[in-house]
């Protein structure tokens, strides 16, 4: 096991400690001193990977409540943008603008399909989602089986969208048979990056269940409203805020008068749309208001997850018919 | 101002004493000497005594897991497979910590069976109605004239109803022994159809024997016989002189 010594006590610690036991202290500063020089050399000489790696590397080494958390997540947050900025400028002239066609769609889904089908082109990750398939259509036939695996995977596409705009590395969504599907990533660094990636899930999973009920009302197949139903149900209940849910990932970044007025919003939309689950979101939150909330809250993540509670609540209790649905 | 440097302390995380000298690091928990040596000795008492004391320990959990999961249920609606690991946590927490952290076959047969235990249980309320409903259409049907309410068939109920006694009537003998031995084989018969509830769906609960299953191994998990990880004899503070501690690095290129 390695070692570090505290420069401020001279006490041992094993290296994995962020602070010193004996004194509170940052045990690597001077580690993290030499990563944000490299950081500060890559970011010029253009190579904004290796700034956000060097960046990312010096935050796991900070204690989790050390100050300079904030300004470390700002300038992740800036290369984030940059990083972002820099395919469109590079695409400008050869992407879509270059024609809508036949070139258009394949440039498209060469560009986005390895991210899109990332996980079917992996064993362990298409097992799973296999395996998963085979129980929802022994239990509700193959087409909501699949109409539901299609629907979580776009759920699990919005955190892994999330994950790659922040350069942190993560796995294809893995399911469980009855319980839903996961992603694995590399530890974040602030708390907001940490909300972004949690409702990065739900976000597309709206989007999903918002063209799902389209397709519904365009062709007034039971099948599509049961699965608008369905997935409005299943990111609604992503968003309860305790881990690992989803909401457990946003809430941290939530002030305790943001968790209140979180709570507020849940009960009004349990009172209006009567949808059971808002039940959990509501006493979870209401519990998670009386637990230490940020200093200074994020009102931007606020209204995020405001709206997704308002926007589900409201698509899972559309009154439509549901033939072959599961029962709750 | 001093040049010596700070001079700071540790706290047990076992105990909440100071270490004196040196810590080590038990498991993921700071540790003094005392607490390390006693843990590496492993847990005192006797077999039975922290077997009990795990069943007891499990039984709790289980109850509130049980609880947990019939309060979600009825609240909201849903049953959700989240839950059954929720139960899995809870009572496997509970038997690791009434097996003084042990582990082993024993303890996680023991968690295993609490959790099943617990996760049946949530089902006792539903089972009780529907016996007493069961109990309630034979009565109907029994008082119906012959060749109404044919969808009734009186059926064997296990808690007959209490005779009235009135006054100056006495209580026939073994009225109350045959009140109590009535309770107990409803109790057991709750039990019975509870414990076998997630089988008497078949094939059609396969997603529910998964998910019960998901509990299960959470609970097995949980108490299986790992070594504790003991990391150390770390100093604490300085021997040598120590130079003054740098600034913190800024975050912002200057």
């Amino acid at each position: 096991m390695t070692v570090v010594v505290c420069a401020r006590c001279r006490s041992e610690a094993p290296a994995r400690f962020h602070s010193c036991p004996a004194c509170g202290a940052p045990l690597h500063d001077a580690h993290v001193a030499q990563l944000l020089v490299d950081a500060q050399a890559a970011e010029a000489a253009g190579d904004l990977e290796r700034a956000n790696t060097a960046l990312r590397d010096a935050a796991a080494l900070l204690p989790p409540q050390d100050p300079r958390r904030e300004p470390l997540g700002a300038r992740l947050e800036d290369l984030a943008r940059r990083r972002a900025d820099a395919p469109k400028a590079a695409d400008s002239g050869a992407g879509w603008g270059a024609g809508l066609g036949v070139v258009g769609v394949v440039a498209f889904l060469l560009s986005k399909g390895k991210f899109l089908l990332g996980g079917l082109t992996k064993a362990g990750p298409l097992l799973s989602i296999l395996a998963s398939l085979g129980v929802y259509w022994a239990m509700w036939g193959w087409k909501f089986g699949l109409g539901l695996i299609v629907l979580v995977y776009i759920h699990e596409l919005g955190h892994v969208a999330a994950l790659r705009r922040l350069g942190v590395p993560a796995t294809p969504p893995m399911f469980v048979p009855g319980l839903g599907a996961f992603v694995r990533h590399a530890p974040l660094a602030t708390d907001r990056e940490q909300a972004d990636v949690a409702l990065g899930g739900p976000e597309w999973g709206l989007g999903a269940t918002v063209a799902v009920g389209l397709v519904a009302l365009a062709t007034g197949e039971p099948l599509f409203a049961a699965l608008t139903l369905w997935s409005a149900r299943i990111n609604l209940f992503n968003l309860v805020p305790m881990p690992p849910l989803d909401g457990g990932g946003a809430i941290g970044v939530l002030s305790r008068g943001q968790r209140f007025g979180l709570a507020a919003v849940c009960a009004v939309a349990l009172a209006l749309s009567g949808e059971g689950l808002l039940w959990l979101v509501v006493l979870v939150a209401a519990f998670r208001v009386l637990g230490p909330g940020a200093a200074r809250g994020d009102g931007r993540v606020f209204l995020r997850y405001a709206g997704l509670v308002v926007a589900l609540s409201w698509l899972a209790t559309i009154d439509v018919p549901l033939p072959g649905a599961p029962a709750r | 101002m001093s040049d010596a440097p700070f001079a700071g302390k540790v706290q047990c995380g076992f105990c909440g004493r100071e270490a004196q000298g040196v810590y080590f690091q038990v498991g993921d928990t700071v540790s003094c000497t005392r607490c390390k040596n006693e843990r590496e000795a492993g847990p005192q008492g006797s077999r039975i005594g922290r077997f009990s004391k795990a069943l007891a320990f499990g039984l709790f959990a289980g109850a509130i897991g049980a609880a947990l999961w019939y309060g979600v249920r009825r609240l909201t609606g849903y049953e959700i497979g989240l839950i059954a690991i929720v139960v899995g946590f809870l009572v496997g927490a509970a038997v690791r910590f009434g097996s003084g952290g042990r582990g082993g076959w024993r303890y996680q047969v023991l968690a295993v069976g609490l959790t099943y235990f617990s996760i049946c249980l949530n089902y006792a309320p539903d089972v009780v109605s529907g016996l007493l409903n069961q109990a309630e259409q034979g009565e109907a049907g029994e008082a119906a004239p012959d060749g109404e309410n044919p969808a009734s068939a009186p059926v064997p109920s296990p808690i007959a109803p209490a005779p009235e006694v009135t006054a100056g009537e006495e209580a026939r003998p073994g009225g109350i022994a045959g009140g109590v031995a009535a309770l107990v084989l409803f109790v057991m018969l709750v039990l019975a159809i509870s414990l076998a509830a997630p089988f008497l769906g078949g094939l059609e609960n396969a997603l529910g024997l998964l998910i019960i299953g998901f509990g299960l191994w959470q609970a097995w998990k949980m108490n299986a016989a790992t070594p504790i990880e003991i990391s150390g004899p770390f100093r604490i503070g300085a021997t040598p002189a120590a130079e003054p501690p740098p600034p913190p690095a800024p975050i912002h290129p200057e």
